[in-house]
């Protein structure tokens, strides 16, 4: 490894460690974002030095990285106890209804609809070609068959119209559940408390629909502790802070 | 009392993501080059640890997407490219804009007046 290797190294090394201690998810990513980034500049004709000092130190970087993702208006994978709560008694719920219902909707749909095919059919060629001998219509005639066929066919039809709704609603219930989870606010207590060294002194947020809020955060609030935590807000967004 | 560097930051970090969406509307480019774009824009002028950060997160909210390219100066670089969400977003904040823009001016103008 050559010396401006090692110098690389040793500062995406420790960009890595800040961004672990930031917690900041998919710190991978960044770190291979940040090493192509320093590549770019190299191509472009900077020096190593000149690039990596163009960065800042790898803690402010980590920093810089940690506010601008917790501004993010769609959160990544954050999962709320709430939404999973919904999502599963959606799932116990429709579990059991369905146990009952697709079983039945799916046997009264196959019956009435071959009953009603087979019956129009046998009906029509025993009214117009031929008597079937094999076909027991003792106290039916072929044209009651053929009469009785056309509402056992819809009425087959009706049955999978049924199931389709159902099935269709049930799909939509899970997406609606699924975006829900993908969406749960990030909890505003999080961002507060996400880095103890880093001053910020108010936070505004929009919850939807409603006028913009504003909290000034008391000098005094021990670092790193939560000084409100906002449940079900929409996702918040840090006003000021210094050096950006 | 706001210093003179604090308020250009602030009006700045409000006009990076836009500026950053409309140069991606034309062409795909990578990191270091729309640096050297905003570079050249005055006040606009970010560095890198503002303007990375910001990249990787139009990037996770889905307004602009990665793609390898081969470079002949080096390793193949990731370019950045605007989605159809992001083109959205573009068209909507650029609407917003031109109306705060027309707000703030007609009250530099007129003051109390408006």
């Amino acid at each position: 490894m050559t010396p401006d290797g090692a110098d690389e190294e040793a500062y995406l090394s420790k960009f890595r460690a800040a961004l672990h201690r930031l917690k900041v998810a998919g710190a991978s990513g960044i770190v291979a974002d940040v090493r192509g980034h320093i590549a770019e500049a190299a191509a472009d004709g900077r020096s190593l030095e000149q690039a990596l000092s163009a960065l800042g130190p790898p803690e402010g970087l980590a920093r810089a990285y940690a506010v601008e993702l917790a501004l993010s208006s769609i959160p990544q994978n954050r999962w709320s106890f709430r939404a999973l709560a919904r999502l599963a008694s959606l799932l116990i719920g429709a579990s059991l209804v369905s146990l009952l219902l697709v079983p039945s909707l799916t046997f009264l749909a196959f019956t009435f609809l071959v009953t009603g095919a087979f019956s129009f059919v046998f009906a029509l060629i025993e009214l117009l070609i031929v008597d079937l001998p094999f076909i027991q219509n003792d106290h039916i005639s072929p044209l009651q068959a053929l009469g009785a066929s056309i509402p056992i066919f819809a009425a087959g039809c009706l049955f999978v119209w049924v199931l389709w709704r159902y099935l269709r609603y049930l799909a939509a219930s899970a997406r609606k559940e699924i975006a829900h989870l993908r969406a749960a606010p990030v909890p505003l207590m999080r961002v507060i408390a996400f880095d103890s060294a880093f001053p910020v002194s108010s936070i505004s947020w929009t919850p939807r629909g409603d006028a913009r809020q504003t909290w000034s955060l008391p000098a005094s609030s021990p670092p790193g502790r939560p000084v409100r935590a906002a449940e079900g807000e929409d996702p918040c967004r840090l006003e000021r802070y210094p050096g950006h | 009392m706001v210093s003179d560097s604090d308020w250009i930051a602030q009006w700045r970090r409000g006009a990076l993501e836009l500026c950053v969406l409309r140069i991606l509307r034309d062409r795909m480019s990578y990191g270091y080059e729309i640096v050297a774009v905003l570079s050249r824009l005055g006040p606009l002028a970010a560095g890198e640890n503002t303007v990375y950060p910001l990249l990787r997160r139009l990037r996770n909210e889905g307004l602009l997407e990665a793609v390898m390219v081969e470079s002949s100066k080096g390793p193949p670089r990731q370019y950045l490219r605007i989605t159809a969400v992001g083109l959205e977003q573009l068209a909507a904040r650029l609407a917003e804009w031109a109306e705060l823009q027309d707000s703030v001016s007609q009250c530099l103008e007129r003051g109390s007046e408006v």
